[in-house]
């Protein structure tokens, strides 16, 4: 063990510690960087969406989903025309829900007509979504950002290497160190 | 193992770092531009060209899939060849 010597492996921690920052900090800004790519207008607007007599079961004050507000980058749902009970086609006057730009459908508490309470109801709607290139670019942050996890082991793999590099410097044997 | 050393194995990960995130950035970049491509008023859902283009956005997309399997590959680089550099036998490092 000629090279290990007890200066060289505490030596090796501040040259390490500063690329394991560097690396860390260069790994944070990509990810930054990438997100906001992501979060662009050309992203999450890329293809609008719409839909034709959704049924929605049973709305009532909590408020449902429609089926699609989890669609990549979904957002600024609009209602293209007035609700209908399912059942029997009856349209559903405007002041009887909400429909939240998020995609979700509540019946007014205060007022509202309570015939259509936890009853299907029929409603067409539009939305914005993103394409191939905001799922692969979500799915490119989500991938790099899985490097987050590992910086606890290879912190512990270079205290490991240090650690036992000195113990070996000091224990291993009697030649000159 | 001659060309291995400690600092060497931690001073891999900072270009390896640059690497993937320069990579990541050029394919969503391509990605984008490949998007707009095809939504261009030139194509119509239809044509070769639209059809061709957008099995190449998603063809080129799946490489998202697989950037954890790469982070893994090269955390497992790193922290074996730290390791290798400490318990394989007594050469100079």
């Amino acid at each position: 063990m000629k090279g290990l010597s007890k200066k060289g492996q505490v030596g090796l921690l501040a040259p390490t510690i500063i690329s394991l920052v560097l690396a860390a900090v260069i790994l944070i800004l990509g990810l930054v960087m990438l997100q906001e790519v992501r979060d662009t207008e050309v992203m999450t607007n890329a293809v609008s969406v719409s839909i034709v007599n959704e049924t929605i079961s049973s709305v009532n004050e909590v408020g449902d989903y429609v089926a699609h507000y989890s669609d990549p980058a979904a957002a600024d749902f609009a209602l293209s025309e007035l609700c209908t009970n399912a059942s029997d086609g009856v349209v559903i006057q405007a002041a009887n829900y909400t429909f939240s730009t998020a995609g979700l459908l509540t019946i007014t508490a205060d007022g509202g007509d309570t015939t259509f309470n936890n009853t299907d109801w029929k409603c067409s709607y539009g939305y914005n979504m993103g394409d191939q290139a905001f799922i692969s670019t979500n799915a490119t942050l989500v991938g790099l950002g899985t490097f987050g996890d590992f910086w606890e082991i290879i912190v512990l793999a270079i205290i490991i290497t240090i650690v036992i590099g000195l113990l070996l410097a000091t224990f291993a044997g009697t030649g000159k160190r | 193992m001659k060309t291995m050393n400690k600092k060497g194995q931690i001073g891999n990960l900072a270009p390896a770092i640059i690497s993937l995130v320069l990579a990541a950035v050029i394919l969503i970049l391509g990605l984008v531009m490949l998007q707009e491509v095809r939504d261009t008023n030139i194509m119509t859902a239809g044509d070769e060209a639209y059809k061709a283009t957008n099995e190449t956005l998603t063809g080129m997309g799946t490489f998202g899939d697989f950037w954890e399997i790469i982070v893994l590959a090269v955390v497992i680089t790193v922290v074996i060849g730290l390791l290798l550099t400490t318990f394989s036998g007594g050469r100079e490092r």
